[in-house]
């Protein structure tokens, strides 16, 4: 953060927050404003490739309004307008959203408030309930006992849900679980990506994920769901693989201890890898739940949820496909299968995809991971 | 480049797992989980045995290969895994019957000949330089204590059913029997449980004029005795006068 030299009261003459031309005139016309109230914005321009700005923090909101005060006094200001701190390169802008009087100028009596932005969830992707998703009953049950946790976190007491860990193949619907519980929640949700939170410097780790749990702690009643688990909780053993990781283990130990009872957050990791987790990270989620690959009926299931979802018909017995398709997971039987079948179907124009196009593609795509034995 | 979830625990069979595991005994019982199916049944009047096996290729002649063999005449069995290791346990049972025969004059009992089977998987997990039996075998026979069914699997431990399953979606059948296993029921109507299981789970939906090629039935009855695998034309027999439950 630079300081810049001619910074400070003697504001310059030329400003990008308009208005101020006529300034000298016009400021015995305008109103002096008693309140603004403002929102942060962000940096007008971000280099390709640098983190985006994770929010401001105000400690102390007095010093704060002194602070801007100094900054902005004698700036003509409507709402919408935008606000430049000069102390921070590039300028960080800030946002009016709302003043009293409507166009009036900041002066040392002003009183600023800031707004700070809460942040949406960031989840993608189409809205998911809960029946949309085939098996994995025994999860279910445990996030609709979340969901009522979250309606009423104190309820608990000292019982209450605090870590879920949710393991299993690829494809097998773990994300989804996360993004129906976050739809069918009437809670916040943060979610993050485990490799988000490693950051480029050492010490960045740590601190992201204080961040991120201070968030989560903040919007309480709220989910915070870590992706990936593995990429961050590696077990000690790894550690030597990855160093500046164990900083991030113990920092994750921390928030997890620090997420208690009352705190109306839960966390969610998902992982694929359970056994590169560390053994005291998973000893702090009190339930993990094995999502295994989706059984004859479940597959049936499945197929007929994404047929009825194609844009061209699927003329075959599901019924019959579901049993060839033994160890496919939810994700192989869309994207492997019913997708390569529909565009071989869309690449020679036919009207239907038929038992024979599956059968080719379930032949193509079919990965020798076990043996056939003939007896 | 990363050490995998077992440490190294899984190179040698005669090393324990810190948890107290033998990865190779659990890979070689994993390698069963390929197999197509068998699954057997016992009633008061017999017992069943009914298996699937599959062609490797579409020239193979199946007859060549079997499912289900005899032990000796009042015994069977139906085999999952590797059938070139099942073999050699066949063999070595036939030839303890025998023995049996020859130093008592009477027909082996189905548990001696159970252990002795297991013994030698047993042996196959705790010796170095070798490697576990990948097949477990389903064994129906009757004896002075009536009708009997055994599994023995790859780490040498058996038991004894009314209704088992071995092989691929062996799990999904078991359960299938706790729902409908009746011990009362006519060996005809456990011959129709079991093919009923065998449709529960299979993929094949082929007529009864090519079904027969990869089905085989054995059964023995306490009337006569004498395990019976029952020919191609049996079983095409069967099929066809069989009526599919709903």
């Amino acid at each position: 953060m630079k300081k810049r030299k001619d910074s400070g009261l003697d504001l310059p003459t030329t400003s990008r927050e308009s208005t101020k031309k006529a300034e000298k005139k016009r400021s015995l016309e305008v109103p002096e404003a008693k309140r603004v109230v403002i929102h942060d914005i962000g940096y007008p321009f971000r280099l390709r490739g640098d983190p985006k700005p994770s929010g401001l923090e105000i400690d102390n909101e007095q010093l704060f309004a002194d602070y801007a005060r100094e900054q902005w006094a004698g700036s003509i200001v409507k709402k919408g307008m935008y606000l430049f701190d000069r102390y921070v390169m590039p300028d960080f802008a800030f946002q009016v959203i709302e003043i009293d009087p409507p166009e009036s100028i900041i002066t040392r009596d002003t009183e600023i408030i800031l707004q700070s932005q809460s942040r949406e969830s960031n989840i993608q992707g189409p809205k998911v309930e809960f029946d949309d998703i085939i098996g994995h009953e025994p999860i279910k049950q445990k996030c609709r006992v979340i969901l009522k946790y979250l309606s009423n976190p104190m309820a608990f007491g000292e019982w209450a849900p605090r870590a879920v860990l949710f393991h299993g193949s690829p494809g097998t619907g773990k994300t989804l679980m996360a993004r129906a519980l976050a739809h069918e929640a009437n809670a916040g949700i943060l979610t993050t990506k485990a490799s988000d939170l490693i950051g480029t410097h050492v010490g960045d780790g740590g601190r992201r994920i204080s961040a991120l749990f201070e968030d989560a702690r903040k919007i309480a009643p709220s989910i915070l769901f870590i992706d990936e688990l593995d990429a961050i909780g590696l077990a000690r053993s790894f550690q030597s693989i990855r160093g500046d990781v164990s900083e991030v283990v113990t920092a994750l130990l921390a928030e997890l201890d620090r997420t208690d009872e009352g705190s109306g957050v839960i966390v969610i990791g998902a992982t694929n890898a359970p056994h590169l987790i560390d053994t005291a990270i998973r000893s702090r989620f009190d339930s993990s739940f094995e999502f295994p690959l989706p059984n004859a009926e479940e597959r049936e299931c499945i197929l007929e949820l994404y047929a009825r979802k194609l844009p061209i018909p699927l003329v075959c017995d599901t019924h019959y496909l579901a049993r060839l398709t033994d160890g496919f997971s939810g994700r192989d039987l869309r994207d492997r299968v019913l997708k390569e079948a529909l565009h071989n179907a869309i690449a020679t124009g036919a009207s239907k995809i038929t038992l024979d196009d599956i059968l080719k593609t379930i032949e193509s795509v079919r990965t020798r991971k076990s043996p056939e034995y003939t007896i | 480049m990363f050490p995998t979830q077992s440490m190294g625990y899984d190179r040698a069979i005669t090393v324990f797992s810190p948890e107290g595991r033998l990865y190779q005994v659990e890979y070689a019982t994993e390698a069963v989980r390929h197999g197509p199916l068998a699954v057997g049944v016992k009633v008061e009047t017999g017992v069943v045995l009914v298996g699937e096996k599959r062609s490797p290729n579409k020239l193979v002649d199946l007859s060549t290969l079997k499912k289900i063999l005899l032990i000796d005449d009042h015994v069977g069995t139906a085999i999952a895994g590797l059938h070139a290791d099942a073999r050699k346990l066949i063999d070595q049972a036939r030839i303890r019957a025998q023995i049996n025969r020859l130093s008592y004059d009477e027909p082996i009992s189905i548990q001696s000949l159970v252990v002795d089977i297991c013994d030698t998987k047993q042996m196959h997990t705790q010796y170095g330089g070798v490697r576990p039996f990948g097949v477990s075998l389903l064994l129906a026979g009757i004896d002075d204590h009536g009708p009997q069914l055994y599994t023995t699997d790859p780490s040498g431990s058996f038991w004894g059913w009314k209704a088992a399953a071995i092989g691929k979606e062996s799990e999904r059948v078991r359960d299938f029997f706790v729902e409908k296993y009746n011990p009362k029921a006519k060996l005809d109507a456990a011959l129709q449980l079991a093919l009923d299981a065998i449709d529960e789970v299979s993929a094949d939906t082929s007529k009864p004029e090519e079904r027969k090629e990869t089905l085989e039935i054995g059964m023995i009855n306490s009337a006569d005795m004498k395990f019976r695998i029952l020919s191609d034309d049996e079983v095409e027999g069967i099929l066809k006068t069989r009526i599919k439950p709903e």
